[in-house]
């Protein structure tokens, strides 16, 4: 099986074979990750639909200097930070809360439920949640993405994930011992 | 129970472990602590739930593509077959032919209006007709595969 690199350099040969297997590969994954930011079908694929349109404008241009998955990605997060930016009104921003026609009723409690469960979190570490945890990106790949180190990836990657501790109700108990512990001290 | 090596062991390599990025080797030796370590085996079983619930909820949420989103992916590459009509060699073909036609329209309508040859008015119209919306035509295609390949 092709890389997706390999296949994008083919593509920028001009062989459009190579990116219907690109967008066969990636399309899915690509708007279930923008919908579970938007909440919304049609933004998520309008968001998808450009993301590919600039990624066929790029192709001859393209260089596999980093995995193309990083650079998919990247392209799709900016298209979306830009549309958050465009609507931030609030009449456009309750757009967003409005009933979903084109989304099964399930799918919309999956979402509010969703929502819930990171309503603490900030984007930032709900990207290092999801991009670990669903599509299965190395911190280095993440680093890549969010343009910060490592350490900052895994230190965000735990906050988040002792926050949904909490919220679940789970314990901690290293982290109450050393919590009584500090306070004994002090 | 105090904190061991193998405490440190697991808290160093807790992250590679929970996203199953572990050797074999390095695996079985935190699995064999936390067989032993209960404050240890607490801590991992508690994130292993919250990323287990975490995992199910946000991959509940999946919507498939709808077939409008396939049908523009798949158009991407693929020109407009009404475009493809008008490459530039085509429309430059129509702006030649429309001015031909216009300009003999107008030629042999004016030399028959002042009687130096007798052929039909009407012919001698439509062509100038015909030729103008012709030219037109192929103007208009220019202008546009202009725009787009901008």
């Amino acid at each position: 099986m092709f890389s997706d690199e390999n296949l994008m350099t083919r593509f920028g040969r001009g062989d459009e074979t190579a990116f219907s297997e690109i967008v066969g590969r990636h399309q899915h994954r690509l708007l279930n990750f923008i919908y579970r930011r938007t909440g919304s079908r049609e933004q998520a694929e309008d968001i998808v639909q450009e993301t590919f349109l600039r990624v066929v404008g790029a192709a001859s241009r393209y260089q596999a200097t980093a995995k193309f998955t990083t650079w998919l990605y990247t392209i799709a997060l900016n298209l979306w930070r830009n549309e958050v930016a465009r609507r931030r009104t609030p009449s456009e921003l309750s757009e967003r809360d409005r009933i979903q026609e084109s989304v099964s009723l399930d799918q919309q409690v999956d979402f509010k439920k969703l929502q819930d469960l990171m309503h603490d979190l900030s984007e930032e570490h709900r990207l290092v949640l999801e991009l670990s945890f669903i599509e299965g990106w190395t911190n280095q790949q993440i680093a890549d993405l969010l343009s910060c180190s490592i350490g900052t990836i895994k230190s965000r990657k735990f906050y988040a994930l002792k926050a949904l501790r909490k919220r679940m109700g789970i314990d901690d108990e290293r982290d109450e011992r050393m919590s009584e512990s500090t306070t004994a001290i002090g | 129970m105090s904190e061991t090596n193998e405490c440190q062991n697991l808290q160093q390599q807790l992250d590679e472990y929970l996203s199953d990025h572990l050797s074999d080797f390095a695996k079985h030796r935190i699995d064999n602590h936390l067989r032993q370590c209960s404050i240890c085996a607490k801590e991992v079983n508690g994130y292993k739930i919250v990323i287990s619930e975490f995992c199910s909820l946000a991959k509940s949420v999946n919507i498939e593509p709808s077939l409008s989103l396939e049908y523009s992916l798949k158009r991407i590459t693929q020109p407009n077959p009404t475009q493809e009509l008008f490459t530039s060699s085509n429309y430059n073909v129509l702006i030649l032919s429309g001015t031909l036609l216009f300009a003999l329209g107008t030629v042999f309508g004016l030399l028959n209006y002042y009687g130096a040859v007798s052929s039909s008015l009407l012919i001698s119209f439509i062509s100038a007709l015909l030729g103008s919306v012709v030219l037109a035509t192929g103007l208009i295609q220019m202008r546009r595969k202009t725009k787009s390949s901008k």
